[in-house]
């Protein structure tokens, strides 16, 4: 890319993010910074101005022009600025952003204003509601991977050598906590099943796991609360007898019609761990591969 | 005793002729809770077991008194359905819908605030106090009742908790998933308020995971009002910066939100940390003695 030089006055960071514990989009200027805004976020969180925004309510130039005032930022020229604020926060309160950022705007000698470059991240929840942005990602995506996120199955690709299927994120990530403990296990993947879990839904998350190239068992761990696990379960087996698996397969799985889960998965090799711990289920998968804890 | 919800607690649930809805108002009648009504907007007239479904929250609320909407509605109308809730007059709202925007959560929790009233949730399982009221989606045989409330970011998890717990005898007063979201309606802090004003919980367990500041700023407040003994355990000490782990609020970004930090203000506040899950049971135990 060729862009013409421009003499600048002055940079400018601006930032929209949401404030996660209040609930609240936060506008952030600030005139230190531009590109080395994370520094000094990290070093002077107070040159950074903060403006909040009640969800409820529009945000009006003037609540922007207070604020650039009343903190003493020199913004030049004024009312544009106010202007391009005010028109950033439509944006990222339009395409449902997560963070929408401007930095560095810049101000150059001759009072012109330019933005040079910016970040609109868009929530993965709200693109029901921008097609055109919904399609851009879709056409990105496999068909599996189309199929695992509509019900709501989270994948994310890790490297290790156990594969893990778990119903729950907390559950999965607690699980992985676990499995790290032992030097010679590393989780292959993170794959939450979400609480949509069908028979087809787990012959999809089994098939996703085989993929990993350093597999060398697979761990599941499954409750059935909103989930159906022994409907779960029937997938996991299908693939094992279509594909004659003996890579070694660990599941406990708990919940509304645990003993139908247990004995479909029973049928078919998978060592089922009855107990509510999950430690005593990657105690087990441990024992098994004849690994040691730390 | 218990938080929110107890035996005497009046139920509607929202979304009730949909799937979920419908199989998880079996599973609590079964279990006794009292759900009184139902709504689904062009169902009304219909019933659901022997729950009468009506077409606007507004139209149970004239037939039924209700202390707790549960909503099982598709998440691109969770905004409307919690608003109209709440617009009814009803004071506590459980989202268990995952993906919402969090643009409308914003919205929603904002009102709730507003109207006084108290949103959990979304993505979260409900709440549960053992032995009297269920409302949610939690298996009901993980959990039995006893002095230790329960507080969770993740709904399997909470689960996994309360089993352990309760096979080494211990119980729980009321367990409550509060989200897993980037924006929770309801916060930590709020939740364990009403943790502390509980006579009958005597150990709080919180069950945080990576993400946010909600346990860093449970922590500040653990120091200053909370007179209880707290077990914190989180999840997700092994998981890598900037991946988004499932929930949509569990994610390291921007340099927050690890579980490093969280565990670290934790113990500042004189909190036991169980490193591993399986440690929360042991805890536990030593601080009821």
């Amino acid at each position: 890319m060729i862009l013409k030089k421009v003499d600048i006055k002055k940079e400018i960071y601006l930032g929209i993010t949401i404030d996660r514990t209040s609930g609240i989009p936060i506008i952030m200027i600030s005139s230190e910074g531009g590109i080395n805004i994370e520094e000094v976020s990290r070093k002077n969180p107070e040159k950074i101005v903060k403006l909040s925004v009640d969800p409820l309510q529009n945000l009006y130039p003037y609540q922007i022009m207070s604020t650039v005032k009343k903190n003493g930022l020199t913004v030049e020229p004024l009312a544009e600025t106010v202007n391009i604020i005010a028109k950033l926060y439509k944006i990222f309160r339009e395409y449902d952003g997560l963070i929408a950022e401007i930095n560095p705007l810049v101000m150059t000698e001759d009072e012109r204003i330019l933005c040079v470059d910016a970040v609109l991240e868009v929530d993965d929840s709200a693109l029901f509601r921008h097609p055109e942005l919904n399609k851009r990602r879709l056409d990105a995506m496999s068909e599996r991977d189309k199929r695992l996120m509509k019900k709501g199955a989270t994948f994310v690709r890790l490297n290790g050598n156990i594969g893990l299927i778990c119903s729950g994120a907390g559950l999965a990530m607690a699980t992985m906590d676990m499995i790290s403990d032992y030097p010679a296990l590393s989780p292959a993947n993170f794959l939450e099943t979400g609480g949509g879990i069908t028979s087809d839904l787990m012959v999809d998350c089994m098939e996703l796991v085989l993929e990993q190239p350093k597999l060398e068992a697979i761990f599941i761990n499954l409750y059935g609360g909103i989930n159906p696990i022994h409907e779960g379960a029937k997938g996991v087996a299908k693939v094992i007898r279509e594909r004659k698996l003996n890579i070694p397969i660990v599941a406990k799985a708990l919940g509304n019609r645990q003993e139908e889960t247990w004995k479909t998965l029973e049928e078919v090799g998978v060592h089922i761990i009855k107990e509510s711990e999950t430690q005593k289920a990657v105690e087990f998968l441990a024992k098994l591969l004849g690994v040691k804890a730390k | 005793m218990s938080i929110l919800i107890d035996k005497n607690t009046k139920v509607l649930v929202q979304g009730i002729t949909g799937n979920i809805g419908t199989t998880q108002t079996r599973y609590m009648l079964k279990e006794g809770t009292n759900i009184v009504a139902g709504v689904t907007p062009g169902k009304g007239g219909l019933k659901v077991e022997d729950v009468p479904v009506f077409d606007t929250v507004e139209e149970a609320v004239n037939n039924f008194p209700i202390d707790v909407s549960l909503l099982f509605v598709p998440a691109r109308v969770a905004k409307d359905s919690v608003l109209e809730a709440i617009d009814a007059g009803i004071k506590t709202v459980v989202l268990i819908t995952e993906h919402t925007p969090v643009h409308d959560v914003m919205e929603m929790k904002a009102y709730a605030l507003q109207k006084n009233a108290i949103l959990i949730g979304p993505t979260t399982p409900g709440i549960i106090t053992p032995g009297e009221c269920k409302i949610g989606i939690l298996p009901t045989n993980m959990f039995c009742s006893g002095p230790v409330g329960i507080v969770s970011r993740s709904g399997t998890l909470a689960y996994e908790v309360a089993a352990n717990l309760c096979a080494i005898g211990i119980g729980q007063s009321s367990v409550v998933g509060m989200g897993a979201d980037r924006v929770a309606g309801t916060n930590l802090v709020d939740i364990l308020k009403l943790f502390n004003q509980d006579k009958d919980t005597k150990v709080v367990v919180i069950v945080g995971e990576v993400g946010g500041t909600q346990e860093e700023d449970a922590a500040e407040f653990i120091r200053k009002e909370i007179s209880k003994p707290v077990v914190a355990y989180i999840a997700g000490t092994s998981v890598p910066p900037g991946k988004r782990m499932g929930h949509a609020g569990a994610i390291i970004e921007g340099g927050k939100g690890s579980a490093k930090s969280k565990i670290e203000s934790l113990l500042a506040s004189d909190v036991k940390i169980a490193n591993r899950l399986y440690e929360i049971p042991s805890l536990v135990k030593e601080l009821i003695s």
